[in-house]
């Protein structure tokens, strides 16, 4: 039907999917062996060799970070710069858009492997980096939506197939969720506080956190599914209904699933409940997806047995299904209530990003080498290995981990007639699980080495292949009133524009709904004349707890449990973190909660406890902090931190403001004079251990207090 | 004095807010599974689903002697 005279020659920019290829391949193997490293260092707490930028709590946001957004990020831009050119026949929108975005996304990528462990971190999960980071992946996000929608535009298929309806979601979501969450004011050039607090800080967090494994791990790997799998097997999708189907559900169902991270806390009941009932309808269309993808295999089993990618396709779709299944299961609040803080969570999210991700990523990449450099695969040998050394180490290291989680929440739960707790010792329940950490170090060097192994077969495929950027291809233009008879759902389906408005407009409606109450009530939460703002010490030493990472062991939110009450006290109420900015609930106990550690110990035992906890817990896994000891507190820009504070809604008065250096200097002399008998120097005052202190002794004590009024 | 807007907000606490939810939720779902599963959209469908199996092949067969 198309005269010749409507044919346009073009080719593939396939330079670029090159780049984000070997970027995905060299991230992959850092933030495996980060995620190595830091694992290593709960079985041997010597593991950081003693040096703050080498401690946990630094190297826990960079191994997600890392996992998250440079290995799993530059694997969706690879596939969707490869998969976009082909589904629309047409080459990028721009290539010095493509360059900016290959470079732009892996210079802020460099810079978080630098900051992170240097302490610069805003303690949220997955969202640590600090606001010029925060920025920079604004505007990167911002030119890969323009280079990706324009690319559509030019695009010379009128229809847009699924996988491009995953893509888009992803695009918009992940932009609407980075800059709500990353809403902060900054107090100097590599710090700020969230303009939320407290509850609102958790809410907005989860909500973000929540959907960053949604729609960063989720949907642009469905839509990588939806585009890999028909090619690898060579035939369509099982059923393009469903696929729909699938799409639809899981963008409305998704956006309202956060507060599951959040049962039991301080977060309205409301709320809570909306989660878990949304997390569990998730369960159906993830399934759904999971149906699609295995029967789309139907009839070409047998190629399994000879293809590696397809293999790790299968075993992606597998965790896939699994993940989803599990984490319904556990949005139940009673469910929720034993592997809430445990590493039963941990072993949840590695079925999904290593199951799932790496699975599908390894998948595309055996599949995407040979073609890119015109070739086969160096070794199906290799690959086969792969494969199997990659399986057994994800199951010992999810199994071990499930088993870890479920000994310790049960262990925290158990109570006796008498009504006492049977392991009043917290770490002798950290020792019980120590076996499994073991094995989850050697289930993760499994995982590591298989990688290393495919990285050495892509390296070597590349090497015996050529690279051919000349080939030419041509298709028809797509002329715009091709089908004008067409109906209006068709119509929609092919319209990128108004599908993006109505997908957005998906999310939006949850988002609102959910958070809205939050900053806009004055009744969310009951106010409680008690609690204060924080000191200028005990912010100072508040400030160097999120720099530490400390909520990657320990939570502050005691939950209202028999077994929580005796261990840690009182349930904490959403009052108590109205001047928290960000929020420290943390999500997992390595370490006891901290909500209420104020004046439970003497100053100098925890004096004892940060230099060397073993002095006095003496099976302890947590690290020295013997740098608290040197280092100096900042006391210089306390004042600024106090007015940003106050702008930010805190009642300090203009006087604790100006005098705030002095207060400070104050609060500080006086521990340290009571530290006197501990042999403390009063050099000591000015050391960041200090307001360390002051911080930890403030914890909970507010409601202590007499109740006014 | 409460303003209307915090007002109408503080009743979100309320147990309806799920039921409701689900229930537009369940509708929405419907509505999808009518959506695509209307008769004519077959042959549509069986057109896109096409889609991620027709490139470069395909195409080069267009343009013969134009690729090298
Ligand atoms: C690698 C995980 C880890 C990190 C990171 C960590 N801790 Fe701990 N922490 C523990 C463990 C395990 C315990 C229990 C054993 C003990 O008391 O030493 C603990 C105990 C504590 C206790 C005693 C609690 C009690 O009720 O007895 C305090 C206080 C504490 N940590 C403070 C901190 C601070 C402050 C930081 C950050 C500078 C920090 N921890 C970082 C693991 C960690």
């Amino acid at each position: 039907m198309n005269t010749n005279a409507n044919l346009e020659s073009f080719s593939y920019d396939d330079k670029i999917v090159r780049m984000f290829l070997w970027a995905t391949l060299l991230w992959g193997a850092v933030a495996m062996l980060v995620g190595l490293i830091i694992a290593s260092q709960l079985s041997f707490w010597q593991a950081n060799f003693g040096l703050e930028w080498l401690t946990f709590g630094r190297l826990r946001p960079l191994h997600t970070n890392a996992a998250i957004f440079a290995f799993t990020g530059n694997g969706i831009f690879a596939g969707v710069y490869h998969s976009t050119q082909r589904l629309c026949k047409t080459r990028m929108f721009s290539e010095g858009l493509s360059k900016l975005h290959f470079w732009g996304w892996n210079m802020i990528i460099v810079a978080a492997a630098i900051t992170l462990p240097l302490g610069f971190s805003q303690a949220k999960e997955y969202a640590e980096l600090e606001w010029p980071l925060d920025i920079g992946i604004t505007l990167i996000w911002v030119v890969f939506a323009i280079n990706f929608f324009m690319t559509l535009k030019q695009r010379r298929e009128k229809h847009i197939y699924v996988a491009l309806w995953f893509y888009i979601s992803t695009i918009i979501t992940v932009a609407v969720l980075h800059i709500v969450n990353s809403i902060e004011i900054p107090v100097s050039l590599m710090q700020s506080y969230p303009v939320y607090a407290g509850v609102q800080d958790a809410l907005v967090q989860w909500w973000y956190g929540h959907n960053a494994v949604a729609f960063f791990l989720t949907t642009p790997f469905l839509g990588l599914m939806y585009y890999y799998l028909p090619k690898m097997i060579n035939r369509p999708i099982y059923s393009y209904r469903l696929s729909i189907i699938h799409f639809w559900t899981l963008i409305f169902l998704y956006i309202w699933a956060g507060p599951h991270h959040l049962l039991y806390t301080s977060l309205p009941d409301w709320a809570q409940t909306l989660g878990m009932v949304f997390s569990l309808m998730l369960w159906a269309p993830s399934w759904g997806g999971m149906i699609n993808g295995l029967l789309t295999m139907r009839g070409a089993w047998d190629r399994v047995r000879q293809d590696p990618a397809l293999k790790f396709s299968v075993l992606a779709i597998t965790f896939y299904g699994m993940s989803t299944f599990e984490g319904p299961l556990l949005s139940i609040k009673s469910v929720s209530a034993l592997a809430h803080y445990t590493d039963w969570i941990i072993a949840h999210v590695h079925g999904g990003t290593l199951g799932w991700n790496y699975g599908l990523l390894a998948a595309m990449m055996l599949y995407l080498f040979p073609k890119l450099w015109n070739t086969t695969l160096y070794s199906v040998k290799l690959a086969n290995a792969q494969f199997y050394t990659a399986t057994v180490g994800m199951v010992l290291y999810i199994v071990a981990l499930w088993a870890a989680g479920i000994t310790q929440g049960l262990m925290w739960w158990a109570i006796d007639d008498g009504g006492q707790l049977v392991y009043p010792d917290f770490v002798e329940t950290v020792m019980r699980i120590m076996p499994l950490y073991h094995i989850r170090v050697v289930g993760g060097t499994l995982v590591l080495i298989s990688f290393l192994m495919m990285l050495y077969n892509l390296i070597k495929t590349a090497q015996k292949g050529t690279i051919d950027d000349s080939k030419v291809y041509q298709a028809p233009a797509m002329d715009q009133n091709a089908e004008p008879n067409a109906k209006m759902h068709r119509k929609l389906e092919g319209m990128p524009f108004v599908f993006t408005v109505w997908a957005l407009i998906a999310i939006l409606v949850g988002s609102v709904i959910e958070i809205a109450p939050s900053i806009l009530s004055n009744n969310y939460i009951v106010k409680d004349s008690r609690i204060k703002p924080y000191t200028p010490l005990e912010l100072a030493g508040r400030d160097i707890y999120v720099k530490e990472g400390c909520y990657t062991c320990h939570s502050q939110q005691i939950r209202p449990m028999a077994d929580e009450a005796l261990r840690y006290g009182a349930p904490s109420e959403a009052s108590e973190s109205i001047y928290d900015r960000p929020f420290q609930w943390g999500s997992r106990r390595i370490g006891p909660d901290l909500a209420r550690i104020g004046k439970k110990y003497p100053d100098v035992w925890h004096l004892r406890h940060m230099m060397d906890p073993r002095s006095v817990v003496p099976k302890s896994i947590m690290p020295v902090y013997t740098w608290l000891f040197t280092n100096k507190t900042e006391y210089k820009v306390l004042t600024k931190k106090l007015k940003v504070m106050k702008s930010l809604g805190v009642p300090y008065t203009d006087h604790e403001i100006q005098k705030a250096v002095a207060i400070a200097k104050a609060q500080a002399a006086e521990i340290t004079r009571g530290l006197a008998d501990a042999g403390i120097d009063m050099k000591m005052q000015d050391k960041q251990i200090i307001a360390m202190i002051a911080y930890l002794q403030r914890l909970g004590t507010d409601l202590m207090k007499e109740k006014q009024e | 004095m409460k303003s209307l807007k915090s007002a109408v907000l503080s009743n979100f606490d309320q147990p309806w807010m799920p039921v409701f939810v689900l229930l537009l939720f369940f509708g929405l779902f419907v509505s999808v599974v009518w959506w695509v599963m209307r008769k004519d959209s077959k042959t549509y469908y069986d057109k896109v689903e096409q889609l991620p199996l027709q490139d470069l092949e395909e195409i080069k067969q267009v343009e013969g002697e134009q690729n090298d």
